[in-house]
This record gives structure tokens, C-alpha cells and sequence, in this order.
């Protein structure tokens, strides 16, 4: 049994008696300390698929070779490991095999020279059809796609493929991203990731790619539960909204990210309470809302966290005003609203509107008062806004939103922020400011963009 | 892993083939028709090009998986009710992964792999709408192929053949409407060349062969004076 703890914590401890309330809700599903628990970790059955398209020759390929290597190293015999290239055609080069003999993977991927166009769709496909050869409820499956282009061979529309993702997922096979550059597609890759339920991730350049594989490589190794769904069930009349960007199942369960050991899977909800709903209740307390988790665990069976019940005493105006929000719903709300206005500035920025771009990010530095995080990230940005660098903003920005709306967070996360905490803290819990540079890049960077002004 | 992928670098006689074929399509809950599977069945469908030719050491053919995949899917599509002749056109042009789509055994308790396999036949499909597109009308080729629910390996092979063949009653049609001989489009061989990037000319390839100095010299003429005309430059400008 996986000890997940589940709660829920209100903005404010109460609402508003004789009103119509209005009420934010962190739900958070707490892991364990990785301390506290030796556990022999999954299986893994990756499939890794590189595109090996002409845009790729050098040093994008060179870096892709020395991550595929990297994740060679970090497996085992007990692990299975596919390898699938693509340019205008597809090869598997090597099929689902135990990773018995290191060195024979290594050779296959050293041996990968570049080619013509982009068959992104076929070579993911190709790819997801390996993995699936080899998929069950204990192994983690997933489709590592790396590319740094745009799919301009065969199906190439963003929602058929993503949905082709979801298909896949929801059979146990879950793909991952890695754009490289400022030429891909950002959308296809992050819509990909998003209904593959994998990670989406790009690096700025190939210096920078090895930060997000070595980020999902580790949060593989640490992952103590997956498929996590809250379920949520309001008290009559109470209407709620999720305010992540979180898939939602038929059955209105929300898909949470997979949890690791000493993280924290978290959702904010936003509660619309109508004034009779609080005064039909007699009892001193008002039952708003209950909570349920479902997981699976290492094992792949079905386990559940919960129920967890958010009951709150009303109170009048002056009581209810005396209570001090709380910090850490707070700070929530603020990042899932600057995810919100990255995408807004996105959008303009891409239809070429900097005078809307502009005012989202005086918005956006508006909410960033309280958050050092957010401060130096938005710094980040503007960057690009300043030298209208229309590719590099489009993809740090939605990289940056759906990593704010859907991250891991660490378990007692403090509102600071600093290099030396966020780098003692495992690489997919880190709080990045610029999600296409290496985590320790950030450091180096002298204000300025490098690149085409 | 897959039972098929265990005879991947499997090769064998005529005899071997037939009876590892009935014994994977009996082992898999396929049709079991190991009565019919035989050598003098295989050299019948070698004929019909459902089975590639086998490679010869001395008198005896040795077969290898592709022709043992080309067995398999064409008895599972004999089971489904498709003629040999039809077997035979598909196959011509089959890959090893197409015809693997074809045996549905393959995901038999795997999901994962159904669903893989179910959406790599609706590329197939596409694809083959788009090439078959692409070669009968060359103008529509850009059109988006019209979408379908995905079936199962067989049913879909059933309805891409029907398709062709509807397509090549209307090509029969459209000849006959236009006074060409029914049974197959006009195809002649021909060299195209470029006398200038932006001026090309076309000729028989056979004529070209046998074309005299002063047959090459009228042509010159009539181009010539073809290129000053002002009727042919106000025709192209309308």
C-alpha cells in the first residue's frame, strides 16, 4: 500500500455566512520521503525515438546520441529498451530487447546518420508500436520522441495526432517530448505530451537537451504511484472548476501527474458556492465538497486515497475578513494565472500583437510581486519580448505555462527562491526559470538573449 | 514478445513452410487448415504472386519468414472470404509490415498493440487512398482522403479493394466516354527534353529513336514559329 497522503486546504478556513462565496482549494496528494521507502523500482519498457532528419546533422545529433546514451547507461537487464529513427521513413532499429549488453545499444546509436524530411506521426507511431509489444501493468512504458523540426510527412494535423496519443496512453503507452531548437512545433509536441500523459520538454539548444532527460529519467527512478485521478464529488448545488490544465476523464475524474517519492501532485479548484447552499445546512460546519485518489501503485494494482471531506464554518463579514488567507493557495493561484496570461501573450505574439503581449506582461509582473520564482522567470521573458524574437517567446512561454499549470511540486515548498535550494532538490521537483536552458545555465545568463535579434 | 517475431530468421523448405504456416495459424486460433496447407498449394500461390518466388540451392527452394508471413496472412484472408486473384494484387505490393497487419492474432490480449496496430492500418489506408488517388487523377491529389472508423486487418483489406475496383469501373467508363479502349488506359513512352529551364518538349520515346535530321529540323521550324505566333501567345495570356 502506497501511504499517499491526501488534503485539502482551503484559501480561507471558512466562508462568507448570508453570500454567495466564491473559494479556492488546494487539493494536494502527498508522497512519501523517498527515505522511507526502499522500493525496487518498476521495470522499464522506453522506446526511444530519434529524428534523424538533415536539419539534425552535428551537434543536435551528436546531443541526441549522448542522452539515448545516458539512458542506456541508466538501465538494467530487467529493462526493455526499443530504438526507432525516422526521417521521410521509419526504421526500427532496434526492437523491444532487455538491456542485457549495454554496449550493443550504444553501437546501434552511435551508427544513426541523418537523412531527409520529418515523418514525425509514423516514426512516434512506429515507436508507440514497439512499445506496445512489450506493455503490461507492471512495466512503465513510454515513448521518448525527440525532434526538432515540424512533421511535414504524412498525418501532420496536431489534434489527430495528439489524439492518436491519448489512444495510445490509455492503453498503458504514454510518450513523452523532447523539442530541440526554436523550429519545431511547439503545439504538436506539448499536444502530444499532454493526451500521451508524458512530460513535454525542449531544449533551447542541444547544449540544454540532456537537463529534461535526465528530469524524466529521474522522475522514472522515483516514481512511487501513477495514473492518479482525484475524484471529486461536491455537496449539492456547490459547483466546481478546475483551474490546472489537467485532462478530465468521461467521468469527470482529473488526471493528476504520476507522483514521486517526496512530491506533491496538486490541483486548484475553485468552488462557487450559492447562498442557499449555506443556508440550508443547520450544523455549525458546511460540507462543500469530497475528495477521493485513486493510483495505481509499483505493483500496477488499483489502490485509493481518501475520502477526504472539506466541511467550513460560515462567518460573518468582519470574522470571515480577520482570517488570513492561506500562503501556499496563494501562490498556487498565482502560477496557475501566470500560466494563464503566458498563454494569452503567446497567442498575441504569434499573431505578430506585441501591444497585447506587452500588456500581458504588465499583468503578469503585476501577479509576480509575491513570487521570487515567478519575478525572475518573467524576466526571462521579456527577453524575447523585448527583441520580438516571435519563435523563442511562443515556445518558452507555453513551455513555461503548462509547467506551471501541471508541475511536481516538492513536498513543503517555500515561497523563496534560490539556486542553491532548488538545486538540492531532485531535478523534476526543481523550480526552472527558463524551461529550454539547463537548469544551471540560468546562472550563467547575462540578461540577455543569445541568438537572432 | 510477438510468436511470429520467434521465426524471424526462420527458412525452410517448401514442406517446412507449410506445415510451420498451419501449425501458427492453428496455434494462434486462426483458421486450422492443415489439410490444405501443402507444397503443391504453395507453388500455386507462388504462381499467383501471393507467395514471392523462393530462392533455389541446387533443386531445392528454400523459403525464408517473409514468404511464411505472405502464408499466414493469405489463408487468414482465404478464411475471410477474399478471392486468390485479389489476394494476389494486394500482396504485389505489400510490405512485410503491411501484411503483419493483416494477422490479427498478432494483438491477440494486447491492447496496447491493438491499438497500435489499428492505427498504423488507418495510415495504411490513407495512404493507399492517397497513392491510388494520386496515380488515376493526378489533379486530386492534394485532396484530403476522406476519413473512416477503423476495422479489423481483413474487413479493411476488403474495403480497400473494393475500392479500387469501383475506381476502375469508373476508369473503364470515363475511357469508353472519351473513344479510348476500355480495357486499359493509352500508355506510350516518353522522353521529355529541356531545351531551357522554362521550355520543354515532349516526344515519343520510340520515335525519338528513329527521328531523321531533316524530320529534327522541321520540328525546329515549327517550334520556332510556334514561340512567335501572336494566336499561341494571346491564347496564353487569356
Amino acid at each position: 500500500m502506497t501511504n499517499i497522503d491526501l488534503i485539502l486546504q482551503p484559501r480561507r478556513d471558512a466562508i462568507l455566512a448570508a453570500h454567495d462565496n466564491s473559494l479556492d482549494v488546494l487539493v494536494c496528494a502527498q508522497a512519501p520521503d523517498a527515505s522511507e521507502h526502499a522500493v525496487a523500482r518498476q521495470p522499464f519498457n522506453l522506446v526511444l525515438v530519434i529524428d534523424r532528419s538533415g536539419s539534425m546533422s552535428g551537434q543536435p545529433l551528436d546531443e541526441a546520441k549522448r542522452c539515448a546514451s545516458m539512458i542506456i547507461d541508466g538501465l538494467g537487464p530487467t529493462d526493455r529498451l526499443s530504438i526507432v529513427t525516422f526521417d521521410d521513413e521509419v526504421d526500427v532499429l532496434v526492437a523491444p530487447r532487455l538491456v542485457t549488453d549495454r554496449s550493443a545499444f550504444h553501437r546501434v546509436v552511435q551508427g544513426i546518420q541523418c537523412g531527409g524530411t520529418t515523418a514525425l506521426h509514423e516514426g512516434w507511431l512506429r515507436g508507440a508500436e514497439q512499445a506496445a509489444m512489450c506493455a503490461n501493468d507492471t512495466t512503465l512504458t513510454r515513448v521518448l520522441l525527440l525532434s526538432d523540426g515540424q512533421a511535414n510527412v504524412g498525418l501532420t494535423n496536431i489534434e489527430t495526432i495528439a489524439q492518436q496519443c491519448g489512444v495510445m496512453a490509455s492503453e498503458g503507452v504514454r510518450t513523452s517530448t523532447y523539442g530541440l531548437g526554436h523550429d519545431f512545433n511547439e503545439e504538436l509536441m506539448a499536444a502530444m505530451a499532454r493526451k500521451g500523459r508524458g512530460n513535454a520538454y525542449y531544449g533551447s539548444t542541444a547544449d540544454d537537451l540532456m537537463d529534461p532527460f535526465r528530469q524524466e529519467f529521474d522522475l522514472l527512478f522515483s516514481l512511487c504511484a501513477r495514473d492518479l485521478r482525484a475524484v471529486l464529488a461536491p455537496a449539492e448545488g456547490v459547483r466546481v472548476e478546475v483551474l490546472n490544465r489537467y485532462e478530465v476523464d468521461h467521468d469527470g475524474e482529473i488526471r493528476l501527474p504520476d507522483l514521486a517519492f517526496g512530491g506533491e501532485a496538486w490541483a486548484l479548484l475553485r468552488l462557487t458556492v450559492p447562498r442557499s447552499v449555506i443556508e440550508r445546512t443547520d450544523t455549525e460546519l458546511v460540507h462543500l465538497l469530497t475528495v477521493n485518489l485513486r493510483h495505481r501503485n509499483l505493483e500496477g494494482k488499483e489502490e485509493m486515497a481518501g475520502p477526504v471531506h472539506l466541511r467550513l464554518p460560515r462567518l460573518p463579514a468582519q470574522a470571515f475578513e480577520a482570517i488570513v488567507p492561506d500562503e501556499l493557495v496563494g501562490q498556487r493561484s498565482a502560477e496557475l494565472e501566470a500560466a494563464r496570461l503566458q498563454e494569452t501573450a503567446r497567442l498575441a505574439a504569434r499573431r505578430g500583437d506585441w501591444n497585447e503581449v506587452e500588456a500581458s506582461m504588465e499583468q503578469l509582473r503585476s501577479i509576480a510581486k509575491s513570487s521570487p520564482w515567478l519575478s525572475a522567470t518573467i524576466r526571462g521573458l521579456e527577453q524575447y519580448v523585448r527583441y520580438r524574437q516571435t519563435e523563442r517567446f511562443s515556445k518558452e512561454a507555453l513551455y513555461s505555462a503548462h509547467m506551471m499549470s501541471t508541475r511536481l511540486a516538492a513536498k513543503g515548498e517555500s515561497s523563496n527562491w534560490g539556486y542553491d535550494q532548488e538545486g538540492s532538490k531532485a531535478s523534476f521537483l526543481r523550480r526552472k526559470l527558463e524551461q529550454g536552458k539547463r537548469f544551471d545555465r540560468d546562472r550563467d545568463a547575462d540578461g540577455r538573449p543569445d541568438g537572432d535579434v | 514478445m510477438l510468436k511470429l517475431d520467434t521465426y524471424k530468421d526462420w527458412q525452410g523448405n517448401g514442406d517446412e513452410l507449410a506445415r510451420l504456416a498451419g501449425e501458427i495459424l492453428s496455434a494462434e486460433g486462426l483458421p486450422d487448415d492443415r489439410d490444405t496447407l501443402n507444397i503443391r498449394l504453395i507453388r500455386d500461390y507462388t504462381q499467383r504472386g501471393i507467395i514471392g518466388r523462393p530462392e533455389r540451392h541446387g533443386k531445392e527452394a528454400s523459403y525464408d519468414f517473409r514468404h511464411l508471413i505472405q502464408l499466414v496472412a493469405a489463408r487468414v484472408l482465404v478464411a475471410d472470404g477474399w478471392p486468390l486473384g485479389k489476394i494476389g494484387e494486394h500482396f504485389s505490393y505489400a510490405s512485410e509490415d503491411d501484411l503483419r497487419l493483416l494477422i490479427p492474432s498478432e494483438e491477440k490480449g494486447n491492447k496496447a498493440l491493438a491499438a497500435a496496430r489499428r492505427l498504423l492500418r488507418e495510415k495504411a489506408s490513407e495512404s493507399t487512398h492517397e497513392q491510388q488517388s494520386m496515380e488515376l487523377f493526378p489533379q486530386k491529389s492534394k485532396a484530403k482522403p476522406h476519413r473512416r472508423e477503423a476495422t479489423t486487418g481483413p474487413t479493411r483489406f476488403r474495403e480497400r479493394a473494393a475500392h479500387q475496383t469501383r475506381m476502375q469501373l469508373e476508369l473503364r467508363t470515363a475511357l469508353q466516354n472519351l473513344g479510348l479502349p476500355a480495357e486499359a488506359p493509352a500508355v506510350e513512352q516518353l522522353t521529355l527534353i529541356a531545351i531551357a529551364p522554362w521550355c520543354q518538349v515532349l516526344v515519343e520515346t520510340d520515335r525519338l529513336a528513329r527521328i531523321t535530321v531533316d524530320e529534327a529540323e522541321e520540328i525546329g521550324r515549327a517550334i520556332t514559329a510556334s514561340l512567335l505566333s501572336p494566336s499561341v501567345r494571346k491564347g496564353m495570356r487569356k
